[in-house]
């Protein structure tokens, strides 16, 4: 309280408030300095703290010297006259070249325009280099901070009153912010990729391979590896698998893509049928070729190659995050006919690897000869074995690894039951294949919302049955399901719950202000031409935004009493003006009731009124009861 | 109107105003300024009744009265009083002056030399006088009211600003209205008038000085107290601003004028009614002539109460 | 609809113009434009929108700011020829909010800064004036002139009143005692001899006692005054030199008479003037006007 009283009473200079904005401007743009300029503005820093005069020439000449060192060694090896023609390169050279301007400029201690005008620029640069979700809510900060700053020069650097002055101004502006960034016309370029490189950590996606030992991909982390929009609700929980890689070949320890993997492109894939849905996706780095789509994908995702088995992929590996709207139908088989190679991968099996899986796949085989049946006695077979599902799993026997699971152990989690599954059925002359991607989890969900984590990594089965493929969950035959204790000690469900809410906000916030686009803008132009309802919605919340702005703007603008009791005054105040009543020069409060009682002799609640505003003011009895007491009686002689 | 005197003090004003008739007002100023422990400073044309308001003040406080006519060839020994020399005792003896009372009519106080001026004020100060290294004790309470020449009369020493300072208050009774006059005509001569009877004693007087000095000043007045000390010397009006004494003075008065109408806090109102007869003697115009109204109205109509 | 109104008419009576700011704006507008329209970048473009609607709303705020001030000018005092003295101004606030970043401009270039001008309050501000000529003049051609809120305008308001006012001759000559010292009795009639007393320092020379002064003593003669003093009485045409001098010399009487509250009158070929009759300020005037 004291720390804000001594700031209220505090008048800034223009040269304090200016650096102010420096610092907020520049913050961000310092973590994109390279190291030799950022020692020169620290140079800088610490000259304006322990030196309070003015720089002479020579100084300030010094300072451009080192200036131009720090820079020359920043861009060094960068620096080529054909690196200028990289937009980046030239913009950094421009916020160099600003930082050592400025700082000569503010050395000398005096204002200039330039000076006053550089703190724009510096923001209008940072804009180049840093794009998401935190930079908008800094941008919206620098924004009123420096409108803050400017308007509390011109109160001769009062920055209370400045704020609210700034809070004003703002408010009056924000609805047209909101109206012009919906309608403005957006005839524009493609969304430009260079600039933020904030999410650089790696996530773990699938690389195509799924090991069986100590090196699986076993991953039970929190991270959002993929947040999904659907247009309405999020589908039913078991229909959310998101395909990622289709495996093979069996290599004993770990299963593989297909080599040839390219020469499948080629061929078209047959529609997929089943319920249509269409979605959002952003997907963050994963340094990987693959992108995910619900299971049948139906369409091919933009910029991205959609082969036979339903498999999308981009040419070059995901270094940040990306956005797709994807097309699927919701089901768990599509149609397809398999050529030569396609069955000879996905029946080939090493019987001596395990070879009493090979003896009980054979009896299968044989007990029953139609396909569909078989692989119904195939889930009954596992179902039989009494296994557990475990995120802890013993060790397998490399050599034997189907063998080992089914027979010895009987632990493992999706790898090892798809592993398992997928061998077993092949051997029992079924052809199948391993699909890896991530099972969503529903209870992740918020309204069309599906965030989907690291943890949700998952692989299954799908078998070729009369023209289909089918997905088999192979998990879904344990026994046993052994919990994770892992789990247990992360966080509690209602931060869980919050930090939904949060990550839901974040993603809303993303693809409508991050990533609005003209399709979007038409998307909405479209929704709003079809449904009324939409529109008035749409119209409500405008006039419920003007009217928050029109809250907050009289509640900055509101005059200042010296009192509490003064204000609680007005009320009446303001009635008697009405009146025509007007307190005059040499009036005090008092004096104006009393003749304003003396004319309207009936009401006596006056006297009241001025006894206990006198009371409550003059004679020190500011009890929260005697202000409560004065309300009502205002109230009352205002109904009189 | 904006005042209520208290009951307690109605009936001396009663008593005074048959003496002095249609001057309520000054009667009551003049009783705050005596509760408020200060002295009182008459500027009037003779005639108008200020002897009568003294005589008719110390008879009703029940204090025994004293009287000064200066002339100007008075020595400060005729005030204070002398050391003689006793033949019989063989001894220098101390004879009291008439400021050996406690309520003293220094009638006009501008006829005589400075000299004799200052010790009056300097006594009426400090409340001790010392002849010959030898400090003597006033009578409490100690009331003075002088009276003063306005100043185009002849052969008179202006007071000067120092002091002038030590009165708390001064205002002039001015000419009665006209009612009062007509009342006065008709009620005939003063020797008709009986004495007033003596209406407190002294353990009253003192009770009243001390419920006087107690009444409570809240935040808002200061503030507004403070705003009206600040104006008198930073608006450029006046040649000096209010003193640190006259600060004090004007608080001590806000809190007796409080005190007389029976409240134990003091209001804006307050402040309003008594700030020019507390100004008028300290403060003074740079241009034009300078009266208690038209300093009041320069404050008031700038500085704004409860606001 | 009635505020709508008002904020017409006042922004009718103010006049805006451009600053290298509003360049700045539109430069910063054009760049921003650029970089959103190239690359579609949402935050460009919501900086965009931002710039653009603060800039846009500055207008009126700005003109609000200004635009409900009233400008009186107030009588302050009285003005000499050739002495440097400031005209009041009341500047009037009767919004609710205060007005902010105000420089007060006169005819001849000389300006002030004021300060917060709170709601429903006046500020009083002074501008340095210096008169040459005695006589009337009359002061107007102000303007009120402010930047707030963002520099990008500058605003400007008329101050369509003109001040008449009256400056008086220069107050300059020989000071009012040596008038009195030529003068006789000016203390009154000495009527009688009354005795003698210390000298204290407050008596006139002339009555010193030399007798005493002989004897190491220093003492005054005193007599009893009776009679009031005559009236003094300047005559213009005993006085020397030219007319403004003249004028000047019973312009400085005139004031120290009033300091010292003595009546006089003073002798102008066709007029007579009395303290009794005319106020101080009559008389200064038809000084300042003969």
């Amino acid at each position: 309280m004291k720390f804000l009283n001594t700031l209220q009473n505090t008048k800034f200079s223009s040269l304090a408030l200016l650096d102010i904005s420096y610092i907020v401007v520049l913050l961000p743009l310092l973590l994109m300095l390279k190291i030799p300029m950022l020692f020169f503005v620290g140079v800088i820093i610490a000259i304006l703290i322990f030196k309070s005069t003015p720089l002479k020439s020579i100084g300030i000449l010094f300072i451009f010297m080192l200036g131009m060192l720090a820079l020359y060694l920043s861009l060094y090896g960068a620096f080529s006259f054909r690196g200028l023609s990289r937009l980046k390169l030239f913009l950094e050279l421009l916020v160099y070249i600003l930082i050592i301007v400025v700082a000569m400029q503010r050395l000398t201690r005096e204002i200039n325009f330039y000076l006053l005008i550089s703190p724009f620029l510096f923001l209008a640069l940072s804009l180049f280099f840093y794009y998401g979700m935190l930079m908008l809510i800094y941008i919206i900060f620098e924004l009123f901070l420096l409108l803050w700053m400017i308007l509390s020069h011109r109160m001769g650097g009062d920055i209370k009153e400045g704020f609210a002055s700034s809070m004003v101004m703002f408010m009056y502006s924000l609805p047209w912010v909101v109206v012009l960034f919906i309608f403005f016309p957006r005839i524009s370029f493609e969304h430009a990729n260079y600039g933020f490189r904030g999410e650089t950590i790696q996530r773990m996606g699938h690389d195509g391979t799924m090991y069986l030992d100590s090196n699986a991909l076993l991953v039970p982390s929190e991270r959002i590896v993929m947040e999904v929009g659907f247009e309405k609700e999020i589908p039913p929980a078991h229909t959310l698998y998101f395909r990622g890689s289709i495996l093979y070949i069996d290599k004993k320890d770990h299963w593989e893509g297909l080599a040839i993997n390219a020469k499948r492109e080629t061929k078209p894939f047959y529609a997929t049928t089943g319920l249509p849905i269409k979605y959002q996706v952003t997907l963050y780095p994963t340094q990987k070729k693959w992108l995910y789509a619900l299971d049948m994908p139906s369409k091919n995702i933009k910029n991205s190659i959609l082969d036979r088995d339903l498999i999308s992929t981009v040419e070059k590996s995901i270094k940040e995050p990306l956005h797709y709207s994807a097309n699927s139908s919701l089901s768990a088989k599509f149609y397809d006919i398999l050529d030569e190679e396609t069955f000879k991968a996905s029946s080939t099996f090493e019987s001596d690897h395990n070879p009493r899986t090979y003896t009980k796949a054979q009896k299968l085989q044989k007990s029953y000869p139609d396909i569909e049946k078989r692989a119904k006695a195939l889930k009954h077979f596992f179902k039989a074995q009494n296994l557990t599902y475990t995120l802890k799993p013993d060790a397998l026997d490399i050599n034997h690894t189907t063998d080992s699971f089914l027979f010895d152990t009987r632990r493992g989690y999706c790898v090892h039951f798809a592993s398992s599954f997928v061998t077993m059925a092949r051997m029992a002359g079924i052809p199948a294949r391993i699909v890896t991607g991530y099972k969503a989890d529903f209870i992740n969900g918020l309204k069309n919302y599906l965030p989907v984590k690291e943890k949700d990594a998952h692989a299954w089965a799908e078998l070729y049955i009369n023209d289909y493929w089918v997905r088999f969950e192979a998990t879904a035959t344990a026994s046993f399901v052994e919990e994770d204790n892992q789990e247990v000690h992360s966080s509690s469900f209602l931060s869980k719950e919050v930090n939904l809410y949060l990550m839901y906000v974040k993603y809303q916030v993303e693809t409508w202000i991050l990533h609005y686009s003209h399709i979007r803008q038409l998307q909405l132009l479209e929704y709003a031409k079809n449904n009324p309802t939409f529109v008035a919605i749409f119209v409500m919340s405008l006039i419920t935004l003007l009217l928050l702005t029109f809250v907050i703007i009289s509640y900055f603008k509101r005059p200042y009493y010296s009192s509490k009791t003064l204000a609680t005054m007005q009320a009446l105040l303001k009635r008697l003006k009405k009146e025509k009543y007007l307190r005059e020069d040499e009036e005090t409060l008092h004096q104006y009731l009393i003749r304003y009682a003396y004319k309207h002799p009936k009401k006596t609640l006056i006297y009241d009124i001025d006894k206990l505003y006198e009371h409550i003011i003059y004679a020190n009895e500011n009890s929260k009861n005697k202000q409560k007491e004065l309300k009502i009686l205002i109230k009352k002689f205002l109904k009189e | 109107m904006n005042y209520t005197i208290s009951p307690d003090f109605t009936p001396i004003i009663d008593a005074i105003e048959t003496h002095l008739v249609g001057k309520r007002e000054t009667i009551a100023l003049s009783l705050a300024t005596f509760f408020a422990g200060g002295h009182l400073l008459l500027e009037d044309i003779p005639g108008v009744g200020k002897t009568t308001l003294a005589k008719a003040l110390s008879q009703a406080l029940g204090l025994d009265f004293g009287r000064i006519q200066f002339t100007s060839d008075m020595l400060p020994s005729d005030i204070l009083g002398v050391n003689y020399y006793n033949q019989k005792e063989g001894d220098f003896v101390f004879k009291k002056g008439p400021i050996f009372t406690s309520f003293l009519l220094a009638d006009e106080i501008n006829r005589s030399m400075p000299k004799t001026q200052s010790a009056l004020l300097q006594a009426m100060e400090e409340g001790i006088i010392t002849i010959d290294q030898i400090s003597y004790t006033l009578k409490k309470p100690f009331f003075v009211m002088a009276t003063q020449n306005p100043y185009e009369e002849v052969g008179t020493f202006l007071l000067p600003s120092s002091q002038l300072d030590r009165f708390m208050c001064s205002f002039s009774i001015g000419y009665p209205d006209k009612d009062a006059e007509r009342a006065i005509l008709k009620g005939g001569s003063k020797e008709q008038l009986v004495k007033t009877q003596a209406m407190l004693d002294t353990k009253q007087i003192e009770s009243f000085m001390q419920k006087a000095s107690s009444v409570t000043l809240s935040d808002t007045l200061l503030d507004f107290l403070q705003a009206i000390i600040a104006f008198t010397r930073e608006s450029g009006l006046f040649e000096y601003g209010l003193s640190t004494r006259g600060a004090l003075a004007l608080t001590a008065m806000v809190k007796s004028w409080a005190m007389l109408q029976g409240r134990t806090y003091a209001t804006a109102d307050d402040l309003q009614m008594v700030t020019g007869i507390v100004c008028a003697h300290r403060l003074h115009f740079k241009e034009g002539t300078t009266t208690m109204l038209r300093i009041s109205h320069e404050i008031f109509s700038k500085i704004h109460s409860d606001t | 609809m009635k505020s709508l109104v008002k904020f017409i008419q006042i922004h009718r009576s103010i006049k805006q113009h451009a600053t290298r700011f509003s360049l700045v704006v539109v430069v910063l507008l054009f760049g921003l434009f650029m970089e959103a329209y190239m690359h579609d970048f949402n935050l460009v473009y919501i900086t965009l929108f931002f710039v653009f609607s603060l800039a846009f709303s500055a207008g009126p705020i700005g003109v609000l700011n200004l635009g409900n001030l009233q400008v009186k000018f107030n009588k302050q005092g009285r003005i000499f020829s050739g002495k440097e003295t400031e005209i009041l101004f009341n500047i009037e606030n009767p919004m609710t909010t205060s007005s902010w970043s105000i420089t007060l401009h006169s005819k001849d270039n000389t300006s002030t800064t004021l300060p917060q001008i709170k709601g429903e309050s006046s500020n009083n501000v002074l501008l340095p004036f210096l008169a040459h000529k005695r006589g009337t003049f009359s002061y107007g051609n102000c303007y009120l002139e402010s930047k707030y809120p963002l520099s990008t305008a500058r605003l400007t308001k008329a101050i369509n009143e003109v001040y008449e006012g009256i400056v008086y001759p220069q107050p300059k000559g020989k000071p009012l005692d040596t008038f009195l010292n030529e003068q006789e009795t000016h203390y009154g009639e000495e009527k009688e001899f009354d005795g003698l007393r210390e000298y204290d320092g407050s008596q006139k020379i002339s009555h010193i006692h030399w007798a005493s002064v002989a004897k190491g003593e220093m003492s005054v003669k005193v007599f009893t005054k009776e009679t009031k003093i005559h009236n003094l009485t300047f005559s213009y045409n005993k006085l020397k030199g030219d007319k403004e001098s003249k004028l000047s010399q019973l312009c400085l009487w005139v004031l120290e008479c009033e300091k010292k509250r003595l009546p006089f009158a003073i002798e102008l070929p066709q007029k007579q003037l009395n303290s009794k009759k005319e106020s101080i300020d009559e008389i200064l005037e038809h000084l300042a006007k003969y």
